[in-house]
């Protein structure tokens, strides 16, 4: 996940205290030029026109202020999205991520949480379903 | 392709991706993930990896496209779940192969599986498209 430096040694406990919490909700509106840009990286060119690739929510992370993974790495292991209704180009949609659990693993942590991108009448548009795992002290 | 002539078992144009230092870097900028065993060898093998790998979600990213040809006909994605099994490398060419599972009269269910030369099974993942009207 996004952040600038990478912290090691940090107990379950850290996370525990998150659990249950949700983010400020951030305003993210989906640019022309951000679709292009993250086409670009895959190699393909976006010939869809206004269609928005079903992976790209999660390049919202770098928006949302989100405690529990500020200056942590994590592996991803599962990860699904579901939409109620095709973003896009040019939505904006009202996004927060909820920490839904924190669990020991042998000797990782997993978090389970999840993004959830709203519209202007507060419906939910699409949510993204991330666990998550960090070797654990 | 038409949506009409698609049945369930039909194998989708299988895609061969190399995914170079370049890209990971762009993906690093576009999504703001500078995790360092993206991008630094040491760092990745501090992590227990063998060197560096490509972001998850880049692999889901790229992966996607295998479905492409359905968008064209008007499918949009209802579902998108991925089981990431081991990690790419970078500079390795990943395989993504795609297996119709089923087909209704306005939905499809397709099955992906994301190989590299290192492990016959990075990922495994289901998409579900949906006809909006």
């Amino acid at each position: 996940m996004a952040s600038r430096r990478y912290l090691k040694g940090v107990s379950i406990m850290d996370f525990k205290q998150w659990e249950g919490a949700t983010t400020l909700p951030v305003s993210i509106t989906v640019t022309k030029e951000l679709v292009d840009a993250y086409y670009e990286t895959t190699g393909f060119l976006n010939n869809h026109s206004h269609h928005v690739p079903p992976a790209l929510p999660m390049i919202f992370y770098q928006y949302l202020n989100v405690p529990w993974i500020h200056e942590q790495s994590f592996i991803h292991k599962d990860q699904k999205f579901h939409y109620e209704h095709p973003i896009s180009i040019g939505d904006t949609l009202q996004c927060t991520v909820f920490l839904k659990s924190v669990k020991k693993r042998r000797q990782f942590l997993v978090l389970d949480q999840e993004l959830i991108g709203k519209n202007e009448h507060q419906n939910i548009v699409f949510s993204a379903k991330s666990t998550l795992l960090k070797e654990a002290e | 392709m038409h949506a009409g002539s698609i049945k369930s078992g039909d194998t989708l144009e299988p895609l061969h991706i190399e995914v170079t230092e370049e890209m990971v870097t762009k993906y690093g900028e576009v999504s703001g993930d500078f995790n360092p065993i993206h991008f630094d060898d040491r760092s990745a093998r501090e992590k227990g990896f063998p060197s560096k790998i490509i972001h998850g979600m880049f692999s889901m990213a790229i992966a996607s496209h295998i479905i492409d040809p359905y968008l064209q006909e008007g499918y949009r994605v209802k579902t998108y779940e991925m089981k990431f099994k081991a990690p790419v490398l970078v500079g390795e060419t990943i395989r993504i192969e795609g297996t119709v599972k089923a087909i209704e009269k306005e939905s499809m269910t397709v099955e992906i599986n994301v190989s590299s030369p290192t492990y016959p099974q990075v990922a495994k993942s289901e998409i579900l498209l949906h006809v909006y009207k």
